[in-house]
């Protein structure tokens, strides 16, 4: 038998002599195959513990065949090691696991790495991956081959079957009374209640419509789990997965510390055969729903329902992976490398992060916008940063040009980034490629501004702490010289900030005037350098607590075609109530209409009295409940708070209630008169409108008004500010 | 207090503190520096090189004879204690414990590896002076609570924390002795320690600093009279001597030019 088809899923399996391939064919048909792929880990250290490992695997009850082997350490280079072929990819982390426990001095490589990078590395064949497969009459697979690559710009897309189930609320708020039920053009909604009816008619639509893909709204922290209960108590087997014979895969929720910040992971329900992908739990899920997910496991490798759910890093790990396993290099289990010794004052020097160029607070006309295009992956590939580069005496200078392994495993990203970015450049608007580009792009980016800091993380394996060092050296490096060069040019440098870099010159106000100084600073540090646009205005903003003191990152400004550009403002905040997003955006909207920076007096009353507009509407009850919403993190558990948060007040208000909070969860509240100054968001069925808390609203709206308005007018227009305010009767606001 | 006395070999000592002495920590590893060369090695991220370049003033020799490598698992907390050598060199493990405290790492392998460690310790201190400085986990556990107990069990000797701060009481009446460097040679250094400030500045604010400097240049000799612990403070303070001169010189001008307004 011969198929066509695109990889949906695989798995090692108990009940499989191999492991398993789901492949949704082009002619329509799902087929299960069996492929036979042995998998190997290695051991290295002494001989006798070498050789007693020999005899311990030699013993155990599982098919393998044992060799002695030279490999590649990426640091100590070829090594001799115990190499332990399972054939039975299911056996490996068991066996794994005894090995380790009676052996732990010894250096175990390539025992943890998942089944579907193994495969990807060996065949190319990564998710979603057009193929080819031959296989006997009992679908065990003869052989396989990729029909396209991870790389490429239009893969043809597999015709999945989609499936949605969605509550009619969210559960973690109020208890669900339906669910909506959809597919291809079919709508349907199932009262929850009684439990039977919609165990019974699930089960049949399950049966009939067979999905590929089960797309939920809050599926893997409530929807499957309430599900499999109750097809458990009225003895209805639903058939979630099309393995028939496995029940699905639970993970347990978790919380924990990622770059400083808490965050918690729900619990979570993987399939087998099938995919669920729940769309509270999923990355990306907003900007680029589906696509971006799938672009994620195109090029990291991993399964959909993994590439759906990843935590920071692992997707630029699973990548190193595949070029570690493509390249025959080992991959530890454990990294044990440990930092070279340096002196005091070589720390000293050598410690230091990217550069924040403080911004010139307020108000500035004419500014160019310049981007660095993924500038630390750039300089991850100009400078081949990596681990096991060595370099000259000045740190930064690599003494070999044959690329390292996170270069390497860089260079096919960035290259598909920028050639897609490129055609989004000169692509019409509506033309259908846009999104799925877009989506492409954004999945890409993500994965590419994780790799640098991934580089210094404790637990990345192929991380060390001397080549972020370097790489952190290369970027200021970087940016210095492209500020050199612009204040060589006559520019004044506002702001730089990570990779980015505000110039502005006199009468300079055009993109194509600014085209020699792109061009130099491209030249000279060697790093694509692009025009993000230039500002009819930009503000810089100061810090809340010292308006003298600048703060980096946060400014909102008007590019000359009238996009507005804004960042760190209330606006773009996630805990900021929609009403006062709203009110902020209109406010830009409105400066945006300023032909120059020199009309913006003339704006700036109608600004104003938006805020006027938003407080009167505040005060007569004209905000709907949705509208007040404010979004907050817990930042630990609740029993750790000495001072309850407002998210923590209304948090206990969940937890009182029989709901479940953990640290890390967001939590939507109302600010309200009395008690504890805050109601949780959908506790009560009906909420007397007359509780919400109008003073602190209009405080909050206030702040965000002033937000804009105050930096726009400098001291000397002081006058003219407060007649104006006071013209428009908003003096009292402030 | 004279430090050096205070960790000999042929026996390790430990000291449990709280993190919030670790200033009084890394000031105490400076002066250590002065007697010793010095390995810290560092398993919770704590080997600050400006603090202690604060205790001895900056002066570079004393810092390039500290040196100090992290680990930031307890995998390579073994590993680095491992390849440590015997020397003559006074070794402190800075928040030894910190790596063994991180849950991602099974306790079985936690636990191994710090037996192993215990080893090497034990073999380090027979040459070298060695202290082991051990902070309480920020959420503790059973687990980690016994990797201390069993620390404690194993330490020759209690290292007490308050010996670290009444030595850093000490900082305020440094002998300097002749090997201090001239204030001229100081102030070289601290201007050219500022090259890469100067160059991420603004042309205008560089030339500001520029001035800044020449200004305080007028005040070399009375500068090196002063003897502070840090050089820096008396540059700023001739830096603005001059400034107010300005200012007075101003007022003076403005004086002169509008006598009527007095």
């Amino acid at each position: 038998m011969r198929v066509t088809g695109w990889l949906l899923d695989l798995f090692t399996h108990e009940e499989s002599a191999g492991i398993v391939l789901w492949v949704i064919g082009e002619d329509g048909k799902r087929y299960r195959f069996e492929h036979s792929f042995p998998v190997t880990f290695y051991a290295a250290g002494s001989s006798p513990e070498l050789r007693a490992l020999w005899k311990f695997l030699q013993a155990q009850p599982e098919a393998l065949e044992l060799a002695a082997a030279e490999r590649r350490d990426l640091f100590d280079g070829l090594i001799t090691v115990l190499a332990c072929k399972v054939k039975r990819a299911f056996d490996l982390p068991r066996l794994f696991a005894r090995a380790a426990k009676i052996f732990p001095n010894l250096t175990f490589y390539d025992a943890d790495i998942h089944i579907a990078l193994r495969y990807a590395a060996a065949f190319n064949i990564f998710p979603l991956t057009r193929c080819e497969i031959e296989a006997d009459e009992e679908n065990r697979v003869i052989s396989m081959h990729a029909l396209d690559s991870r790389w490429e710009l239009d893969p043809t897309s597999p015709p999945l079957r989609i499936l949605s189930l969605e509550p009619d609320t969210d559960p973690s708020q109020t208890t669900p009374r339906n669910l909506i039920v959809s597919y291809d053009r079919v709508r349907r909604v199932l009262p929850i209640e009684p439990t039977k009816n919609l165990v019974v008619n699930l089960f049949s639509t399950l049966r009939c419509h067979d999905p590929d893909l089960i797309l939920t709204s809050w599926g893997d922290t409530w929807l499957l789990p309430r599900l499999l209960e109750d097809s458990k108590k009225h003895n209805w087997n639903l058939p979630f997965n099309r393995e028939a014979t496995s029940d699905v895969i639970l993970h347990k929720e978790i919380t924990y510390f990622s770059y400083g910040q808490i965050v918690y992971r729900g619990q979570q329900i993987s399939l087998l055969g099938r995919l669920h992908i729940d769309r509270h739990n999923a990355m990306l899920w907003n900007d680029y729903e589906l696509e971006g997910i799938f672009e994620m496991a195109r090029v990291t490798g991993l399964p959909l329902q993994d590439a759906a759910r990843l935590s920071p890093g692992t997707g630029i790990s699973s990548m190193q992976f595949v070029t570690a396993l493509q390249e025959r290099i080992l991959i530890p289990y454990h990294k044990h490398r440990p930092e070279k010794p340096k002196t005091a004052l070589e720390l000293m020097r050598a410690d230091m992060g990217g550069i924040a160029y403080q911004p010139i607070i307020g108000l500035h006309k004419d500014v160019a916008g310049i981007d660095f295009t993924s500038l630390y992956p750039m300089l991850i590939v100009k400078f081949n940063i990596s681990p096991e580069i060595p370099r000259a005496s000045d740190g930064m200078t690599p003494i070999t040009k044959e690329p390292g392994i996170i270069p390497k495993t860089l260079i096919p990203l960035l290259d598909k980034r920028v050639t897609l970015k490129t055609r989004l450049a000169t692509m019409p608007k509506k033309d259908v490629r846009r999104k799925p580009y877009e989506a492409k792009a954004s999945a890409e980016k993500w994965l590419l501004l994780t790799s640098s800091g991934y580089l210094g993380y404790k637990n990345a394996r192929f991380g060390s702490v001397e080549a972020h060092e370097i790489l952190t050296e290369c970027g200021r490096e970087t940016l210095l010289t492209a500020k050199d060069i612009a204040e060589e040019l006559g520019f004044d440098v506002l702001h730089m900030y990570v990779d980015g870099l505000w110039a502005q010159k006199q009468n300079l106000n055009k993109p194509e005037h600014f085209q020699d100084l792109l061009e130099l600073i491209a030249k000279e540090t060697g790093v694509p350098i692009c025009l993000d646009g230039v500002y009819k205005w930009i503000v810089f903003l100061p810090s809340k607590r010292d308006s003298r003191i600048p703060v980096p990152n946060s400014y909102f400004g008007v590019f000359q075609d009238g996009t507005i550009k804004a960042r760190g403002i209330a606006a773009r905040r996630r805990d900021t109530p929609p009403f006062i997003v709203q009110m902020q955006m209109e406010m830009l909207e409105i400066l945006a209409r300023a032909p120059t920076a020199d009309d913006l007096h003339e704006y700036i009353p109608i600004a104003s009295a938006v805020v006027e507009k938003t407080i009167k509407a505040l005060r007569e009850n004209q905000i709907s409940l949705e509208d007040l919403v404010i979004t907050k993190k817990l930042s630990r558990d609740l029993e750790n708070y000495r001072t309850p948060s407002q998210a923590a007040r209304a948090a206990m208000q969940l937890v009182k209630a029989g709901k479940h909070v953990s640290a890390g969860q967001r939590v939507k509240f109302l600010l309200t008169r009395g008690g504890s100054g805050v109601s949780a968001w959908g506790l009560e069925e009906t909420f007397d409108i007359r509780r919400i808390d109008i003073h602190k609203y209009k405080k909050l709206t206030i702040k965000a008004g002033k937000t804009i308005l105050d930096s726009l007018v400098s001291v000397d227009d002081l006058q003219v500010r407060v007649g104006m305010l006071t013209d428009l009767k908003v003096m009292r606001l402030f | 207090m004279d430090e050096s006395t205070l960790l000999r070999a042929g026996q390790w000592q430990l000291t449990l503190a709280p993190k919030s002495l670790t200033p009084s920590i890394l000031s105490f590893i400076g002066r250590l520096a002065m007697d010793n060369s010095l390995l810290v090695l560092d398993g919770g991220n704590q080997f600050n090189a400006l603090e202690i370049s604060e205790a001895v003033n900056g002066d570079e020799e004393i810092l390039e004879k500290i040196r100090g490598s992290r680990a930031f698992t307890c995998y390579q907390m073994e590993s680095l204690l491992e390849a440590t050598d015997n020397t003559n060199t006074t070794i402190v493990l800075l928040d030894f414990l910190s790596t063994f405290y991180d849950e991602s790492a099974p306790f079985d392998d936690r636990k191994r590896l710090f037996k192993n460690c215990l080893t090497h310790i034990r073999r380090l201190s027979r040459t070298n002076g060695l202290l082991v400085i051990v902070h309480p986990p920020a959420i503790s556990s059973p687990k980690t609570a016994s990797l201390i107990k069993e620390l404690e069990n194993a330490a020759d000797e209690y290292f007490p924390p308050e010996l670290l701060t009444m030595a850093s009481e000490s900082i305020g009446d440094p002998d300097m002795g002749k090997t201090i460097p001239t204030f001229a040679q100081v102030f070289d250094k601290i201007q050219n320690s500022f090259s890469k400030f100067r160059r991420a500045l603004r042309r205008t604010d560089r030339l500001i600093v520029d001035d800044l400097f020449a200004m305080a240049r007028n005040h070399l000799s009375p500068g090196g009279l002063a003897k502070r612990p840090l050089p820096f403070e008396t540059i700023l303070f001739c830096m603005l001597i001059e400034q107010y001169k300005e200012i007075k010189r101003l007022e003076e001008l403005i004086k002169k030019v509008k006598p009527s307004q007095e």
